[in-house]
Order: structure tokens, then sequence, then C-alpha cells
């Protein structure tokens, strides 16, 4: 308000000002008021466009608009045509390139020229003068709320709902209750196993061998270069009923480093085989697959989330929202000289779950 | 011919009677007389932060119709098939009915391509445009009352969105849906107490099974595009009852709105509009590839290729602006996923 600032001119009109400021005139919610509130101009005068001026240009530009409605029926018939003229050769990339573009051409031009013409034309062309509508409070008028009550009190009257409370009461708890079988009905969307015990094992045996994914061909320890990764599935996977439930547990990364490098726990010396290690794929995190091998350092990066495993380290956790080690695969080699499993891994792989005891 | 209305039959042309007869038959049948009284001059306020809103609306209705052409082909079913189309680099594998289908939409089906792309398009500017309009509601301050229940609704209009867009991702049974669908297992079994069992139920079994695909596509179509109407409806309901806001300005009070009356400069404008969103995403549609899924093969669980290729090396074939080759780049550059899905660098 004026008289902040001190200003003494018209002292009586700023007098006034600070009365009104003792009862503002805006919501409580309002956060911020202005101090020094322009009073509101009104309505500016209309400023004619040219096409209200001179009758020519408002016929040039009916002529425009009525130009890109005529551009727009070209379009579609483009469209259509190109539908007929650039067919779709089996096996021919390129003619499905042709199709998409022409085809998507024609009907952009059928859709543009509508949209910019009807635009063009209510911008220049339709009356221009802003409008003006009174907004009323969204609150019922208070006799409209009365009438309102009225309808309630009645439909409680005579239906005796408020009074009647057993029987409400037994309305209410048969509603709630008649849900109950439409919940178990869901039930069968799994088949009956438990879901727990199928997390807890994979595929992975005593003796089996580990194969390469997705060929499936055996692996002998002397095929893994120092430094080399495979992509492991275990032996017989591809043929088994669930392949690709089954893979998405049991898939397993085989990396040589050298035997020094590994720092082994306890209990998990011979898990190994001279430096090569397997650990799951299944990124511990939410089950990305572990895709990303860093040769140098040996380290493992899940691309999904960029959680990153250290080899050396059994591979603990060094960065990113994984929470766990990826499970290591015991492993060994067959009298033939195979690389095989010495058993399931010992934990269950993939992401935490509820009853998941770890 | 000596009533009244002769003189007025007489100077109305032919289309002015078949309208005013059209009009008088629809009216004493519905009394649509006293709606079109109340809305048809309704005053909305012009400013261009107001058009956000209209986008998500629109890019939703090219969406209803791209979508409604893309089930004329495509086929929910997880079922086994080896691809038998016209794309040569990945025939013989085996993947998904649903794959497959869409290679076929893809490959073999004149526009195929096109509603696809309008599709996915359609989906992203609808996703992107809710985010904008709801930080235009935000910092105008229009959520406050009596608005709250619009902003709401608002808000589960863009999870219901984003539902929408997962479940459509999921469907094509690529690598990467069964990448985003193990990620959402993932989160799923992390929910205490009942995950394990939530995913058990979703997947139909353990993960991925073959259902999901067939379940997701029945949330993608129905379930969640009736929830998104009704939700669309109301907020428009809504907003026409409160009427819009506006930016302050000479002549703009609190009690009044000032701007064009709805018949006919707002609905040339706004109609007029819709056709330019139409066109532009159908323009970006057709010059711009977009989720090539033959590029990135059918889905299985250990493999995370093509998509972060951290080498930047030539046999990246994901490039998404391929200006000139709208059917991506499928000329041998693709491995249907076997040969790099383990990097180093
Ligand atoms: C807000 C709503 C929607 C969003 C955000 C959305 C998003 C998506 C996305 C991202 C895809 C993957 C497309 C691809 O690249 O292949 C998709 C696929 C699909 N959508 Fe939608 N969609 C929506 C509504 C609808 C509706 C209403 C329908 C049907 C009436 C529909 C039908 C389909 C079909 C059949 C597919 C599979 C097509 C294919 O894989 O080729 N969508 N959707
Ligand atoms: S799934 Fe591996 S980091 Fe998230």
């Amino acid at each position: 308000m004026a008289d902040d600032h001190g200003d003494t001119a018209g002292s009586k009109a700023a007098g006034k000002d600070v009365a009104q400021h003792s009862a503002p005139a805006y919501d409580a919610g309002t956060a911020v008021v202005a101090s020094e509130e322009v009073p509101n101009p009104g309505f500016p005068p209309y400023r004619p466009r040219v096409t209200d001026l001179d009758p020519k240009v408002d016929k040039q530009q009916e002529r425009r608009v009525s130009a890109l409605f005529f551009v727009s029926i070209i379009g579609s018939v483009l469209a259509v045509a190109a539908y007929i003229v650039f067919p779709i050769i089996p096996g021919d990339m390129d003619s499905v390139r042709n199709n998409t573009l022409f085809l998507g051409l024609g009907i952009t031009l059928g859709l543009l020229g509508i949209g910019i013409g009807a635009v063009h034309w209510s911008k220049a062309l339709m009356e221009g003068h802003d409008l003006v509508e009174q907004r009323h409070s969204t609150r019922g008028s208070e006799e409209t709320r009365a009438k309102a009550l009225e309808v309630f009190t009645l439909g409680n009257k005579e239906s005796g709902f408020g009074r009647r409370t057993m029987l409400r009461n037994t309305l209410i708890g048969a509603l709630v209750v008649t849900p109950l079988p439409a919940i178990v009905l869901f039930r069968d969307l799994a088949p009956a196993d438990d879901p727990v015990k199928l997390l807890k094992h994979t595929f992975w045996e005593p003796g089996m061998r580990l194969t390469r994914d997705p060929s499936g061909t055996p692996i002998k320890a002397s095929d893994l270069t120092l430094g080399s990764a495979f992509q492991v599935i275990p032996d017989g996977i591809n043929d088994s009923e669930h392949r690709i439930e089954e893979k998405a547990k049991a898939a397993v990364l085989l990396v040589r480093l050298k035997p020094e490098e590994l720092e082994i726990s306890e209990g998990r010396e011979n898990w190994s085989y001279d430096g090569i290690v397997a650990y799951s794929k299944i990124c511990t995190h939410v089950g990305c697959p572990v895709a990303l091998y860093e040769q140098q350092t040996h380290h493992l990066l899940c691309p999904c989330h960029q959680s990153q495993f250290d080899i050396k380290r059994e591979a603990a956790v060094i960065f990113g929202p994984a929470k766990r080690p990826l499970p290591q695969l015991p492993i060994s080699v067959d009298s033939e000289g195979y690389l095989i499993a010495t058993s399931d891994f010992m934990e269950p792989i993939g992401p935490s779950f509820w009853e998941r005891q770890l | 011919m000596t009533t009244t209305q002769t003189p007025d039959a007489q100077s109305k042309s032919r289309g002015q009677r078949f309208t005013s007869a059209a009009a008088n038959y629809i009216d004493e049948r519905t009394s649509i007389s006293g709606l079109v009284k109340e809305v048809g001059r309704k005053i909305f306020p012009d400013h261009w932060s107001f058009m956000l809103g209209e986008v998500a609306l629109y890019s939703f209705i090219v969406i209803l119709l791209s979508g409604t052409f893309l089930t004329f082909f495509f086929q929910a079913s997880m079922v086994e098939v080896h691809y038998d189309g016209s794309y040569a680099p990945l025939k013989g594998i085996e993947m998904s009915a649903a794959m497959a289908s869409t290679l076929d939409i893809s490959f073999d089906i004149r526009g195929g391509l096109l509603m696809r792309q309008v599709h996915h398009w359609a989906a992203l500017l609808f996703v992107a445009s809710i985010g904008l309009h709801m930080l235009r509601v935000y910092f105008t301050g229009a959520f406050r009352k009596p608005r709250e229940i619009n902003w709401f609704i608002g808000f589960v209009l863009f999870i219901l969105a984003m539902a929408e867009g997962f479940t459509g991702y999921s469907l094509p049974d690529d690598l990467l849906s069964g990448n985003g669908l193990r990620i959402i297992d993932g989160m799923v079994k992390g929910i205490p107490v009942i995950g394990t069992w939530i995913s058990y139920l979703l997947f139909g079994g353990e993960f991925p099974g073959v259902d999901i695909v067939s379940r997701l596509y029945i949330l993608h179509i129905m379930l969640l595009p009736a929830i998104i109407i009704a939700a669309l409806g109301v907020h428009m309901l809504l907003l026409v009852i409160n009427k819009h806001t506006q930016f302050a300005g000479p002549g703009h009070t609190n009690d009044n709105v000032v701007g064009s009356p709805v018949m006919p400069g707002f609905a040339a404008k706004a109609g007029g509009f819709f056709f330019i969103v139409f066109g532009v995403i159908t323009l970006i549609a057709s010059t711009f590839s977009i989720n090539p899924v033959w590029v990135y093969g059918p889905y299985d669980p250990s493999l995370f290729q093509q998509v972060l290729n951290l080498t930047g090396t030539s046999d990246s074939p994901t490039a998404p602006c391929d200006l000139f080759r709208p059917g991506g780049r499928p000329n041998g550059s693709v491995s249907p996923g076997r040969s790099t899905s383990l990097r180093r660098w």
C-alpha cells in the first residue's frame, strides 16, 4: 500500500488504505500479498487486426485458409497413393522404409493442413473480441444446499437407515464381506507349488557340466585363457521343459584370474578351480543380467542400475544399489577335464524376497 | 402455404432447412439445446501454457486410434514359434508369438511400422505433456481450492499413463520388454511379506512364465484405458464446473473469466490444434524410428545387449535417429543377440 513508503501526499486517502489493511480482502490462504498493488486498469481498447480493417487482406487470408484445407485433401489422397505405390516387398527393408515414410508424410499433410488452417481461421478471421463471463462460487447456494439436505433427511427418515442400526450395520458387514470370493478367485493365477521352494533352487546339480550359452557345448578348464570370460548355462537346460524360467535362475558367468588374485574366504577354498570362478549372472538388486565384464579390474557391471561387483573379492558389491554379492557356484573338473558344478548355489540367486533368510 | 412459417421457410436455404430440421429432431429427443445454451458460449482464457493439458488429451486420442489399429494384428501370446516373416536376420529364431506378430506388424503389414511408431511416439508425448501440464498447474497455483480434486485426478492420470506405458512396453516381448519385466519382478518380490506371492501370481508361476503378456494385454487395452477415459471425463467436468484459471491482466479480476467463447473461436483453435498434434506425431513417426525390437531380438534372461554399449563400437545398431532409415538399420549389422552379449571394455 502506498503509505508504506511514508508518502504524505493525500494522507486522508492513505489513512483509508490503512483502515482497509486491517481487514484484508484476501483469502487466508494467500501466501504473498502484493504491497504495492496496481489498480486494475480495466480492459484495454480492442486493437483491430489487419483483417478487420482491410477487406482485401481479409479475402487473402480466407483464400490462404482454404488453400491449407486443399493441401490437406491432397495429402490424404497422396497417402492412399503411397500405400499402393510403395508396397512392402518381403525381405526388402528399403521398401518398408519407403512405405512408412511416404504413407506417413501423406497423412501428416492431411492432418496439418486441417490443423493449421483451422487455427489460422480462428485467429485471423473469426470475431476477435475477448468476452467476459462472471465466475460463481462452486459452492451451491444456501437454498440449494438446504434442499439437498432435505433430500438426505427424508431418505434417512423414510428408510430408517439411521434409526435401524442393526439393519444398517449388518448391511455394511455384508457389503464388506462380499468381495472376499473375488479375492479367492485369483488364487489360481499361479500353480499350487510354493514359490519360496522354487526360488531357493536352480537347475544346477552336483556333477552337472558347465556349458556355453547358448550352444550348450561343455567347457574344458583349458578352454579358458587368463582373463577370459564365458557365459554359462547348465548342461541339458536347453531341452528342459521350462527352459527360459530355468535359465532365468541358472545363468552363470565364468572367469579365469590368476589364482593368487582371488581373495577366498573360509569354506570356499574348493569352490574354484585353478583361478576359474563361477558367479550367478542374475543381479542381486532386481535381477537384470550382469552383462558387462571389465577385464582389467575384474569388475562386473550391471547395466540396469550400475551395480558393480568385484570378482577378486567374491563378487562383493563395490558400487550401486545391489545389497549382496553375486552368489558363487562351486565348481571343479570331471575326469575328462570338463568343468562341472559340485552343487547347486548355496543361497537363493537374484533379488531379495521376504522369505529369504540371509 | 398461408401459415406464419411460410416466409421463414422460403427465406432459408436448403442447407439451413436441413440443419434446423436435424437440430429439431435431436432436441425433441434429447433436450440438448439446454446443454448447448449452457456450454456453447463458455469462455476459455488464452495462454500458451494452457495448451499443455490439451496436448496430453490429444495425444491420448492419437494413442487410442493407433492402438486400436495395432490390436487387429497383434497376438498377445507367449507361445513359442519359429519366426518366419520377411526380416531375414531373425528367420528361424525361436520367439514368442507376441514378438513374431510385432515383427509382422513392422515388416509385413503396410503402414504397420508407421502405426507402431505413431503409437510409441504418442505415448511418449502423452507422458511428457502430462508432466509439463502438472508443472504449469503447480507453478500457477491452480491446484488450490476449489481445484484440489482435479489436481488429485490429474495425479492419478499421470500414474495411469505410466502404467499404460509400462504394460505397452512389455507387450512385444523383445529383449528390452523382458528386462523391464524382470526389474518389475524384482521390485514386486521386494514388497514386504506378500511380495513373493504377488510376483508368483502375477507371472502365473516362476518368472517369466507364459502368461504375463496376455495378462498385461488386457490391462493395456481394456482396463487401464477405461479407467483413464473415466478419469478424464471427471477431469473435464470439474474443469467446466470450476472454470479455467487465468493470469492477471487488465480487466481480469478474481470474479471473471476473459477469453474466447467455445463456439466458435475456442472450438476452432482447439480442434485445429488436435490435428496439429496428430500431424506432428505422424511426422515424427514417419521419419524417426523408435523401439526397433528386431534389433534387440527376443527375450533371453541372460542377455542385456545392444542397449548399453560403453565401447560405442559399430555393432550398436540402436541409433535412435535413423532419419532416412525409418526401418532401422536392418543391413547385416544385426546379430539377434549372441556374440556381443558379454561385453568387455
Ligand atoms: C495412455 C495410453 C497408452 C500408452 C501410454 C501406450 C503405450 C504403449 C507402448 C509404449 C507400446 C509399445 C509399442 C511398441 O513399440 O511396439 C504399446 C504397445 C501396444 N499398445 Fe499401447 N498404449 C496406450 C494405450 C493403448 C490402447 C488404448 C490400445 C488399444 C486400444 C493399445 C494397444 C496396444 C497394442 C496392441 C500394443 C502392442 C503393439 C506391438 O507390440 O506392436 N495401447 N503401447
Ligand atoms: S538390477 Fe542390477 S543394478 Fe539394478
